[in-house]
Parts: C-alpha cells; structure tokens; sequence
C-alpha cells in the first residue's frame, strides 16, 4: 500500500511537469490547427533561462522559494518572448499557406532551437543549481515524500488554475475560444485574431518554461536536446486527453505521468519510453479524438 | 446622406471573376436589398465589405472614409457589423459569452449590463437561454442571437447574409419584424442579403439585383416588387 501510494505522488509529480507542457500543444493546436513541434524545446529554454539566471543573480547562494520563483518568473517571461517570435517570424507569414508547410517549419524551428542550443550553451549536460534544498524528507507514517515533488505539483497545479481562470473568466480568454472556433468569425466581432494568436503562444510557451525551471529542480541534469522525449510526451498527453481540450491535456499528461511511474515500479522499466508511444498508437487505433476529445463541429 | 458607397467593386477567385464592378450606394437610415440567385456574388460583396476577402478592384466608402485594406476587426471597430451566412454562432460558448464578444467592437463602451438590457428587450427568447451553450439554440433562436450579438457593438449599419435561410416561415416572419424594427426605431442602416427577394422587397427601402456578378436592376423597392420582368426572371412567379 505504502509503495502504491508512493508511485501515486511520483506519478502526479511527474505527469503535472508533462500536463505543463501539453497545455502549450493543446492551446496552439486549438487556435492554429497547428502541432508545434518546437514547444518541446521551449521548454528546453526555460531550463537553460533558469539555468543562466540563477549563476547571474547567484540564486543558490540563496536558495529558497523566493530564488525558485525569481528563476521560474524569468523562464516564463524568457519563453513567452521566444514564443512569440517564433509565432511572428515563422507561422504568422504562412497563416494561409497549407497546413502541412506550417507544420514542417515548426520541425524546423524545433531543429534550430536544439541546435543553437548546442552552439550557445555547449552540448554537454549541465547540473541545474539547487534553488530549493529541502532539509530533509517528509515523513507520513511509512511514507516518505521529497518536498520538491510537493512543490513542482502545487506550482504546476497553481498555474494551470491561473491559466483555466485566465480562459474561461477573462475577456481575452473568451476571445482564444472564440479564435478557436473560427478566425474570421472572431475577427467580424471587432477581435484582433492576430494579437489573440501571439498572445496564446505567449502562455503556452510560458508554461514550458515554467516546466524547464520545474524539471531543473526535479531532475536537475539539463542539455539542449532535453526536450524532446517529454516534448513528444506532453504532445501525447494532449492528444490522449483530446487535443484541444485544455482539460484534457491535464488529464492525459496524468494519466500518462502515473502510467510510466507504476511501469516502472512493478514491471518492466526498460520500457517506460515505449509505454508512451503505445498508447499514441492505441489512442489513434481506437479513440483519435482523445478521451475528452469531442468530434470538430462541421460548421453549417 | 450616402452611408455606404461602393464604386467598380471586382472581386476574383483566382482567374475567375465573381463580382464584375458593381457599384452602389446606400444611404443612412435605408434598409438596402441584394437580391439574386444562387451564385450571383451576393455573398462574396458582403465578404468583401467587412474586409474578410479582398477584391481585385474598386473603391468602398464608409462614413466618408475609404475601408478597403482595412483589417476585418478595424471595420468592425468603425461601425460595420457582419451576420454571416450560417449565423456564425460560436456553438463552443454560452449566450452569454457570444453576447460580450459582440461587444469587442463596441466604440461607445456603453456597459454590458445595459447593452444586455436594450437587446433582450427585442429577443426575449434569448434571456430564458442566457447560460445555455448556443450550440443547443435551435435555428431560429441562433438567428436572434447573431442579429443581438451584432447590435452589441451599437453597428452603424448591419450586414445581414440570408438571415432567413433554413428557417420555418413563422420564424422567418419574426426575423422580418425585427430588422424592420431595428431600421426604424433604432435607425440602423441595413444591407441585407435574401434569396426570399419577395419578402425583402416588402421591408426594404431599395432592391439591388444581381445575376452572375453584375447588377441588373437597382430600384425602389416598390417598383421592383410591381416589375413584371423582375417578378418573373427573378423572384419566382408567386
């Protein structure tokens, strides 16, 4: 029981890290149709964000959850700009090309950011600063919790609630779902699609960014090719849940999270990578709208 | 007053020419029909006024400004609202919120509150469904909600596209009295599309004909509904 639980809260920890960054593929695929394949590596960024400022400001001389937050708050900011020039100068000039053509450039933004990832941070791994030192495990009867998977779920969750809040409550939100549904619909209603767009990478690229700073301080081994396994990840999540679906790119990222973690605890870890991508081949067999997917709306 | 002036509009899909220049003009307070078969460029006209297609040619004055090359949200800004074919009912929203969005083009910033009040005088309807999703309005109840949700912006003039199409006649009665109400106590400028070009005519001001991307006819409304001619090439022989 004790260990069941155990691999409950690693699961959760870790399926919050991939539910951060599936929102970002789920948010753009709903305004744009379109699977940004660089959103892994934005996220990448975000560590390496993290990284840098936290050696500049010196951020583990003093660690706590005020360096976290000034690391985490820089990573956002830093993503959400990278994300909306990547918007601006590769998918905006091709809005009404074909959407395969906006899909393969999005591989090419993904290779170029891996690379000059390579170039300017070196391609050797480099050890994330502990901007938190717990002083020791939390002990619950048998269970023992380390307090930074405590901390990665309440941030995670936290900003997926601002996100929702941000969607569902604001004016601007209700202006993403009205993009979502139909750009030239939105933009008769007085919307600028356009600023509406940027804006959408910006939070979705924040997000990752917050999930780089996040896994830095989880598993804190970072290099510039770090985001494609949980970018290909959090982009299956999304589409277990039902891409589109912001709760659902939730659900399927901890679903997936605590899948790979019982994988790995009671059978075979070898093959935690391959879980993931049989469960995109089944999901796509039986059920391609996702769990929580609905079918698009032919629009009369 | 001339509200809305169109000069040697040419609107092209590609090397197929759908508009070929039209011309028209509309003045403040009329209620203006373009009426004509499936196909004539009906549609395409009002795609090209709100700035979602743009034409090969011509000149659009509103207002006294020119508006061709501005954004679709820029001409929804100055006072142009668009119900387009189909309602355009964000069937992923509540009534609610396809209400406020009408209001993103909205240059008196009069309060949401009142707005609501003013419009769900006229669709009573509207305010039983208010937090339903719209995607469960029937057709009728999703015409109302396109026409309320244009007023939202207090349009100078509206664009309305076969508000009638698929509709039962009794509804389509009601959509009727409504846009003439609009016009008349509220004195909103109205160009409306309509294959049913005999009950256009009844509540227009002036008829405009088109056939295959050109006009044919532009009268008075009384005197196209007396036209023999008109009656019987173009609005069927009832």
């Amino acid at each position: 029981m004790v260990e069941f639980v155990q691999h409950v809260i690693n699961g959760l920890s870790l399926g919050s890290i991939y539910a951060l960054i599936a929102l970002g593929y789920t948010m753009v695929f709903g305004v744009l149709q379109l699977i940004n394949f660089a959103h892994g590596d934005l996220y990448m960024l975000g560590a390496f964000i993290g990284f840098y400022t936290s050696q500049w400001l010196h951020l583990d001389d003093n660690p706590g959850i005020s360096s976290l937050l000034i690391a985490l708050g820089a990573a956002m900011t830093g993503c959400a700009l990278a994300g909306y020039i990547i918007e601006r100068c590769a998918y905006r000039p091709l809005r009404h090309a074909p959407r395969i053509n906006v899909l393969i450039t999005s591989v090419g933004v993904s290779l170029l950011l891996q690379f000059s990832g390579q170039l300017f941070f070196g391609s050797d791994a480099k050890f994330f600063p502990q901007l938190y030192r717990p002083s020791g495990m939390i002990h619950v009867g048998e269970l023992t919790i380390n307090p930074i998977q405590i901390i990665v779920f309440v941030i995670s969750l936290g900003l997926m609630i601002i996100l929702q809040t941000i969607i569902m409550k604001t004016r601007t939100g209700r202006a993403m779902r009205a993009v979502s549904f139909n750009h030239e619909l939105a933009a008769l209603m007085g919307i600028p699609t356009d600023r509406v767009i940027s804006l959408t990478f910006m939070l979705g690229s924040a997000l990752a960014g917050a999930a780089g700073v996040l896994v830095g301080l989880a598993y804190p081994k970072i290099e510039p090719l770090m985001g494609v396994m949980p970018g290909l990840k959090a982009f299956i999540s999304a589409v277990l849940g039902g891409i589109g679906n912001i709760t659902g790119a939730v659900v399927g990222a901890m679903l997936l999270g605590l899948a790979e973690e019982f994988l790995v605890g009671y059978w075979a870890p070898t093959y935690k990578d391959a879980l993931a991508f049989g469960l995109l081949i089944l999901i796509l067999l039986f059920k391609p709208t996702g769990l929580l997917g609905t079918k698009a709306t032919e629009k009369v | 007053m001339i509200h809305l002036d169109v000069e040697n509009l040419s609107i092209h899909y590609g090397a197929i020419c759908a508009i070929r220049q039209v011309s028209f003009s509309i003045k403040r307070g009329h209620i203006v029909t373009l009426i004509g078969s499936n196909g004539a460029g009906k549609t395409s006209i009002l795609r090209a006024l709100s700035g979602l297609i743009q034409p090969s040619a011509g000149k659009v004055v509103f207002d006294g400004k020119p508006i061709l090359g501005l954004k679709t949200h820029q001409i929804a800004r100055i006072g142009m609202s668009h119900v387009p074919e189909g309602r355009g009912i964000f069937l992923n929203l509540t009534v609610a919120d396809n209400l406020e969005l009408g209001t993103w083009s909205n240059r008196r910033k009069g309060l949401f509150t009142e707005d609501q009040q003013r419009i769900l005088a006229l669709f009573p309807r509207l305010k039983e469904r208010f937090s339903q999703n719209a995607g469960t309005l029937s057709g009728g109840e999703q015409q109302m909600l396109a026409m309320a949700r244009a007023l939202m912006a207090y349009p100078d003039i509206l664009l309305l596209d076969e508000p009638s199409l698929g509709l039962a006649p009794q509804m389509i009665a009601k959509i009727f009295r409504i846009i003439q109400q609009l016009n008349a106590e509220h004195g909103v400028t109205i160009l409306l599309v309509e294959q049913n070009a005999l009950q256009a005519l009844r509540i227009a001001h002036r008829g405009i004909v088109l056939e295959t991307g050109s006009i044919v006819a532009e009268a008075p409304a009384s005197e196209l509904l007396a036209s023999d001619l008109l009656r019987q090439s173009y609005l069927g022989s009832s």
